[in-house]
C-alpha cells in the first residue's frame, strides 16, 4: 500500500477577485521507503502540493490518503495531531525554536508527544549521533551554522518516529558543502531506515540524488519518472 | 517545557520586556504604598475608636440611648458583667458611668461627655492611657486624690489649659520639622516668654509674622511650644441621680491626644466611684457595659449571642455605632480592589501591546510550531504563560519594592502635621500616618496581577491561534 496517495487533487487561491489554479487535478502514489523529489519552476504549485500532502493547507477539492487515512476529512485539532504522529516537516527556514538547544529542538517534538523525559532524552542524543552533531547538543541554532541547522531540523523530523519526512526547499539557504552533507544525511536515512523523503525543490543538487522525480507546471504532474 | 519556553520567549527581546516589567513595577509599588498609607490611616483609625471610645460591643439601658439620663441604668450591671467575663469571646469587659456635663476653667466653659472607668488601667477596657500626650500626664491609678481627671488635648486648648513657651529647643524642633530659617530667626523675639492662653499666643505670632506665614505655620509653632498647665482645676457641673445639679472641682493630672478632635474635645476621664458618691449612685451601678472580643470580624455574631442572653438590654456592635467602621473593615477592600483593578486596566494595555508585537514578529516560528504538531490549546498556553510569567515577574518585584516602602514609612512614619493637621485631627484622623500592607493585599495584589496577564493574553493569543501553518510559514514578517 502507498504510504502517500493523491487523488483528484485541485487547491484554487482567491486573492479579490483573482482566482489563482495552483494544483489542477494531480494523481499520485509514493511508496514507502522512496527518495522522490517534486521539482518545478517557482510558481508550479509544487509547495502547494507538498503542503496538500502535509496536511497544512486544504484542497479546494480531491483527497489525500496517508497510510490508509484520508486527512481531508480531519478535522483542524485532529490534523494536528496526525501531523505530530505521521509526519516530519524541514523547512527551508524557521526549522528550529531560537531559545531551546539542538538537544532540546529534537527533545520537543518528543515532548508534544507526550513522551516521558528519560526517553526523549535517549533519542535525542541518538539522533544527534546520527546526523553528526553530538558535539553541538547544548547550542541554541543562533550558533549553529545554516547547515548545522538543517541537520538538526533532520533530527526533529525523526524524533516523531514519522511515515515520511516532507522537505520543502531543505538546500535553498546552504551553500554546496552544506547541501552534499545534508543530502547525503538524507539518502544515508533512507537506505538505512528505509524513511521515505519527499522533497519540494528546484536545487540541481537535489534533484541529481532524487531516486524518483515528479515535474510539476502550471498546478499539474508533466512528469513522473523513475531515475534509480 | 512549555513553560520554561515561555520564560526564554520573555527574555528574547530584554529592552522590551524590561520596559514593561519596570511599568508594571513602579505602578504596583506605588500602589501598594498608596494603599499601604489608606490601610494604616484606617487601622489607626480603628485601633483608637475601639481602645478609647467604642470598644466592639456596647450595652446600655435601651432608653438611656436617646436621653442620656442617669436614670436609666443597667440594672444588675455587675451581675451581667461577670457572666460576660465567662463567655469565650471575651477578652476584656467593663461598666461604666457616663454623664453629660458642663465643664468650665477661668477662662472658658464647655459641654462635655464625663467617663466614669476604673482607675486601675488593668481593668480597664479604656485604653486612653496609651495616648497621654507627654510624660508630665498622669493616669487615675498612678494618683491617690480622687477629685482628678483626665481631659482631650482639644479640650485643654478650648479651657485654655496650655502655657507656650519658644525655647532653644522647640526652636530646634520646628526647624527638623522643615520651618523656614526666616521665620525661626523671627520667632527668636519671643524665645522665654510665656503665654498663658492661646489667644495671647496666636495674638503674638500676628504681629510676627505675615498672614500668609500665619496660615502656613501657626499651628505648627503653636503645636511645638505648648505645655499643658497640669494640676490646674476645673469646674464640672452635672445632674445627679435626682436631678439636683452638682459641682465639683477637678485637678487636672493628665492630657490624652487621639488625633480626633471630636473625641478629644468631648470625653473627660474620671474614677467610677468618685463619680457615682458624686451622682448619688448605688455602689457598682452603671450605664455602659464595654466590651472588647477577640475577633473584630465576628462581633456580630458575638452580638447576636449577647442579645440572645440579654433580652430587655440594647446591644450595640461597634458597626451599629459607628457605620464608618464597617467601611474601613470590609468595604475598603472593595475599594483597594477597584482601585488596583483600574491601575491594572491600565497596564494591560501595554502588556497587550507587548505581546501582540510578540506574536506577530514570531509568525513563521508559530506557523512551524502548528506545522510540527503543536495543538491550539498549547500554542494558547504558550503564549498565556509568556504574558502571565512577564507580568507577574513586573508585579513580584513592584510587590516587594512597595512592601518594602510601605515597611520602611510604617516604621518612620509619614508626618503631615506640617500640610494638613487641622484638618485631618477634626475629621478624627492622625496627622502622622504609618502605612501598613496586610498580607491580604499582597495576595490579593498578585492575584491581581496574574489575572490581568491572563486578560492580557487572550487578544494576542487568538491572533496566533488564527494563523494558517502553510501561510504563516511564508510569511514576511
Amino acid at each position: 500500500m502507498a504510504v502517500i496517495e493523491v487523488k483528484k487533487l485541485h487547491k484554487i487561491y482567491k486573492t479579490g477577485e483573482v482566482e489563482v489554479h495552483a494544483v489542477r487535478g494531480i494523481d499520485l502514489q509514493i511508496e514507502q521507503g522512496e527518495f522522490t523529489a517534486i521539482v518545478g519552476p517557482s510558481g508550479s504549485g509544487k509547495t502547494t502540493l507538498l503542503n496538500l500532502i502535509g496536511g497544512l493547507d486544504e484542497p479546494t477539492e480531491g483527497r489525500v490518503i496517508i497510510d490508509g487515512t484520508d486527512i481531508t476529512q480531519l478535522k483542524d485539532n485532529q490534523l494536528i495531531d496526525f501531523r505530530l504522529w505521521n509526519i516530519g516537516f524541514v523547512f527551508q527556514a524557521y526549522n528550529l525554536i531560537p531559545v531551546l538547544t539542538a538537544k532540546e529542538n529534537i527533545e520537543f517534538i518528543m515532548h508534544l508527544q507526550g513522551k516521558n523525559k528519560e526517553e526523549r532524552e535517549r533519542r535525542a542524543l541518538e539522533l544527534l549521533q546520527e546526523v553528526g552533531l553530538a558535539d553541538r547538543a547544548n547550542s541554541r541554532p543562533s550558533q549553529l551554522s545554516g547547515g548545522q541547522q538543517q541537520r538538526i531540523a533532520v533530527a526533529r523530523a525523526l524524533a516523531s518516529k514519522p511515515k515520511f519526512v516532507l522537505a520543502d526547499e531543505p538546500t535553498a539557504n546552504l551553500d554546496s558543502v552544506a547541501t552534499t552533507n545534508l543530502l547525503e544525511l538524507m539518502e544515508q536515512l533512507n537506505r538505512e531506515e528505509n524513511m521515505t523523503f519527499v522533497f519540494a525543490t528546484h536545487d540541481s543538487r537535489v534533484i541529481e540524488k532524487a531516486h524518483r522525480i515528479i515535474r510539476i507546471e502550471d498546478g499539474q504532474v508533466v512528469n513522473d519518472e523513475k531515475v534509480k | 517545557m512549555i513553560l520554561s519556553i515561555a520564560w526564554k520567549n520573555i527574555w528574547r527581546n530584554k529592552v522590551r520586556s524590561l520596559i514593561l516589567i519596570g511599568t508594571i513595577a513602579f505602578a504596583l509599588a506605588g500602589t501598594i504604598f498608596i494603599i499601604g498609607m489608606m490601610d494604616g490611616w484606617m487601622k489607626d483609625r480603628n485601633i483608637k475608636v475601639i481602645e478609647t471610645e467604642l470598644a466592639h460591643i456596647q450595652i446600655h439601658n435601651p432608653d438611656f440611648v436617646s436621653n442620656l439620663s442617669l436614670r436609666d441604668t443597667i440594672s444588675s450591671g455587675q451581675k451581667i458583667i461577670s457572666q460576660i467575663m465567662k463567655m469565650d469571646f471575651t477578652m476584656a469587659v467593663n461598666g461604666r458611668i457616663k454623664v453629660m456635663a458642663m465643664v468650665s476653667s477661668s477662662y472658658s466653659s464647655q459641654g462635655a461627655l464625663v467617663i466614669g472607668i476604673d482607675p486601675d488601667r488593668k481593668h480597664e477596657v479604656t485604653k486612653v492611657y496609651k495616648y497621654l500626650s507627654d510624660s508630665t500626664s498622669k493616669w487615675l491609678d498612678q494618683v491617690k486624690r480622687q477629685n482628678v481627671v483626665i481631659i482631650g488635648r482639644k479640650m485643654a486648648k478650648d479651657l485654655q489649659m496650655v502655657n507656650y513657651m519658644i525655647t532653644d529647643a522647640s526652636l530646634s524642633t520646628l526647624a527638623d520639622m522643615g520651618l523656614p530659617l526666616s521665620i525661626i530667626s523671627k520667632l527668636d523675639s519671643l524665645q522665654g516668654k510665656k503665654f498663658h492662653t492661646t489667644t495671647r499666643f496666636y495674638n503674638a505670632l500676628e504681629k510676627l509674622l505675615t498672614e500668609k506665614e500665619l496660615d502656613q505655620y501657626a499651628d505648627l509653632i503653636a503645636n511645638s511650644c505648648h505645655s499643658y498647665k497640669l494640676g490646674r482645676k476645673i469646674i464640672i457641673r452635672m445632674q445627679d441621680i435626682n436631678g439636683n445639679v452638682v459641682e465639683e472641682a477637678f485637678r487636672i493630672i493628665g492630657v490624652y491626644d487621639t488625633d480626633n478632635d471630636l473625641f478629644d474635645g468631648m470625653y473627660l476621664f474620671v474614677k467610677k466611684p468618685y463619680l457615682a458618691g458624686l451622682l448619688g449612685l448605688s455602689h457598682g451601678t452603671i450605664n455602659e457595659i464595654a466590651i472588647i472580643t477577640n475577633d473584630q470580624r465576628k462581633v456580630e455574631e458575638y452580638k447576636a449571642t449577647l442579645k440572645q442572653k440579654f433580652p430587655g438590654l440594647l446591644i450595640e456592635s461597634i458597626f451599629d455605632m459607628d457605620p464608618t467602621m464597617r467601611i474601613m473593615t470590609s468595604l475598603i477592600w472593595i475599594y483597594y480592589a477597584i482601585f488596583e483593578a483600574f491601575i491594572l486596566f491600565a497596564l494591560s494595555f501595554g502588556i497587550v501591546n507587548t505581546m501582540l508585537m510578540a506574536v506577530m514578529e514570531r509568525t513563521k516560528e508559530l506557523g512551524m510550531l502548528m506545522a510540527i504538531g503543536m495543538n491550539r490549546r498549547r500554542v494558547f498556553s504558550m503564549i498565556m504563560n509568556e504574558s502571565v510569567l512577564l507580568t507577574l515577574t513586573g508585579g513580584i518585584i513592584g510587590i516587594i519594592l512597595g512592601y518594602l516602602l510601605v515597611l520602611y514609612t510604617g516604621h518612620a512614619g509619614i508626618n503631615l502635621s506640617k500640610y494638613a493637621q487641622q484638618g485631618m485631627e477634626a475629621m478624627g484622623y492622625s496627622a502622622v500616618i504609618y502605612p501598613h500592607a496586610s498580607p491580604l493585599l499582597l495576595a490579593e495584589t498578585t492575584v491581581l496581577v496574574v489575572i490581568t496577564g491572563m486578560l492580557a493574553a487572550v487578544y494576542p493569543a487568538i491572533k496566533a491561534l488564527k494563523l494558517k501553518p502553510a501561510q504563516a510559514l511564508h510569511t514576511d514578517v
